[in-house]
């Protein structure tokens, strides 16, 4: 298949190439031929030890193989579509089973809806509780400056050098109550 | 004899060739049937880590794990190890002699782990916003209020590296010293399978979470299998029929297929911020990743930084986690290679004779003593 007449491969990802093929299969072959030949084995043992050398020159071909075939156009627009329609099968399957469920337990609907309207006040409580946490961050942020100012003005004056350690203790806190509640 | 002869000379029936025996090492085909009963023990006896630990913080699902030793704590700066949120964090344990963890103790640091937990449907719209600003945020001043200090030394895996990454240029006045371990930051190199296929034009992750909600298991790990079938699906079990009459590859083997096949989901949107803004935009070495209201910007990191890379990684190749110098600030910033692949870095034998030890002497020399230590 030339490049111009299939999709273009992404990147530099050459396209599938049968000659490829041949060449793993004619290296793979050569390799066996070695492994045979009875210079090459030792006179004891020898069958194993060929056997093991002709199996590893055929999965060693296998492996190229696949990982060249994996990076193919051709693969990777079959892995899409595959993809894709099994992704549309399960929405469809989903919507089925929505639509017999509406009809069979039309009467529970209404719990569905009221878990949905709970499940968005409490993403809409949740969004609210970040911002008003991030404002928080903001504003413990600006007074920790001028904390840290005074801290060392405080320090200078009584001589010692802790105050600049306690900076951090009370964003733990809330940060930590806040996420124990399940953010 | 004579039928392996035979099977070698007409070599036209290849799928023989996937079969671990050539037919005639019959002693050593009974030799390892009467393992069986072994094998079968060793697969029931597999554990999920081989440390000890306390989980001292919970925040929902995540669990953040300290790790008990009988070795002095000669470092007051405390580690904090974040794995991915893709697997199980155990793999930094595996087994007392391949573990990460049990390194750091037995030289002495006070050992912490993130368990991110797993995610249920009503966790799908968790980010990666509220992972790092939310959960990792909250478990790194519960761990410097617990220890006491102002700072603790980082280690991310993998994705648990990208994230640490943010988290650093966030926080860099709380991180005293941070471990990159096979973690992607520049998804320039295109060169993994696993880049090309979640390329924009052959993967709609939009459509994939839109759908799904949370990312299931079965297709991550059968996504990272397929990156290499041969491997995963003959010579692993190849692998297995040569060495099972040695009980010491039983207990490892066994190990290492509990973990990897102790797949967890991934929360969707953090699927989606991962993919699209991570894999496909390479927004992280732009400075435009998006995590909430903020944007990363990996020159905020000016800790001493050491990258261990792994040479034969088919997941996060070099070339995705090398470039990281490039990006941010640090002047002391250090490379330790090892040849081993993507798990390998956390558990081969190389890595654990040749790698660890340097690791440990890197963090050693750059983190803040424990003068209460006996």
């Amino acid at each position: 298949m030339s490049q111009s007449s299939g999709p273009q491969p992404p990147f530099n990802a050459p396209p599938f190439d049968p000659a490829s093929m041949q060449a793993a299969w004619q290296q793979m072959m050569g390799q066996f031929a070695r492994a045979a030949s009875p210079q090459a084995a030792p006179p004891a043992g020898a069958p194993a030890e060929m056997f093991k050398q002709m199996q590893k020159a055929y999965l060693d071909a296998m492996s190229r193989w696949a990982d060249q075939y994996m990076r193919s156009p051709e693969f990777l627009e079959n892995m899409k579509h595959s993809l894709e329609n099994a992704l549309a099968v399960r929405r469809q399957v989903e919507e089925f089973l929505r639509k017999a469920s509406e009809q069979s337990f039309g009467s529970t609907l209404g719990v569905y809806d009221a878990v949905g309207a709970v499940r968005d006040a409490e993403s809409w409580i949740t969004r609210r509780i970040d911002e008003i946490g991030s404002r928080l961050d903001a504003i413990e942020a600006k007074l920790g400056v001028e904390r840290g100012r005074k801290g060392r003005r405080a320090g200078k004056d009584a001589g010692g050098g802790r105050a600049a350690k306690k900076k951090r203790p009370s964003r733990t806190g809330k940060k930590s109550k806040r996420a124990a509640r399940g953010r | 004899m004579s039928q392996s002869t035979a099977t070698t000379q007409s070599p036209a029936g290849l799928p023989w060739m996937m079969f671990p025996f050539d037919g005639a090492d019959v002693k050593g085909w009974l030799e390892r049937a009467g393992m069986m009963p072994k094998v079968m023990e060793y697969a029931r006896r597999a554990r999920k880590g081989a440390t000890e630990y306390d989980v001292v913080f919970e925040t929902g699902s995540v669990k953040l794990r300290r790790y008990r030793s009988e070795s002095p704590r000669r470092f007051a700066t405390p580690l904090l190890c974040v794995f991915a949120l893709v697997n199980r964090p155990y793999v930094l344990d595996l087994l007392a002699h391949k573990s990460v963890i049990r390194r750091f103790l037995d030289r002495g640091f006070d050992v912490y782990l993130v368990d991110w937990g797993e995610p249920t449907p009503a966790d799908h719209d968790r980010t990666l916003h509220d992972y790092i600003e939310g959960h990792l945020h909250c478990i790194v001043e519960h761990v410097l209020e617990s220890c006491g200090v102002d700072q603790v030394s980082l280690l991310g895996y993998c994705m648990g590296g990208t994230m640490s990454a943010m988290y650093t240029a966030l926080h860099q006045d709380l991180v005293r010293n941070f471990i990159l371990m096979a973690a992607p930051i520049d998804w320039t190199d295109r060169s993994a399978l696993l880049a090309l296929w979640t390329d924009s034009k052959y993967f709609d992750v939009d459509n994939l979470v839109d759908t799904l909600g949370n990312v299931p298991p079965e297709f991550l790990g059968s996504s990272f299998k397929l990156l290499r079938p041969v491997d995963n699906f003959i010579n692993k079990w190849l692998g297995f029929y040569d060495r099972m009459v040695d009980e010491r590859f039983l207990e490892e083997f066994f190990a290492m297929e509990t973990w990897s096949n102790d797949d967890i989901p991934i929360a969707g949107e953090v699927y989606r911020d991962f993919v699209k803004y991570g894999l496909q935009q390479n927004l992280l070495i732009k400075g435009q990743f998006p995590l909430g209201q903020k944007r990363i910007d990996l020159r905020s990191i000016t800790c001493p930084v050491l990258n261990l890379v792994a040479d034969a990684d088919h997941l996060v190749p070099c070339g995705q986690s090398l470039p990281v110098n490039q990006y941010i600030s640090s002047k002391d910033y250090e490379v330790m290679r090892v040849k081993a692949g993507h798990i390998g870095l956390a558990v081969g034998t190389k890595a654990h004779k040749e790698l660890w030890p340097r690791a440990c002497d890197w963090l050693a020399a750059r983190s803040e003593a424990n003068n209460s230590a006996v």
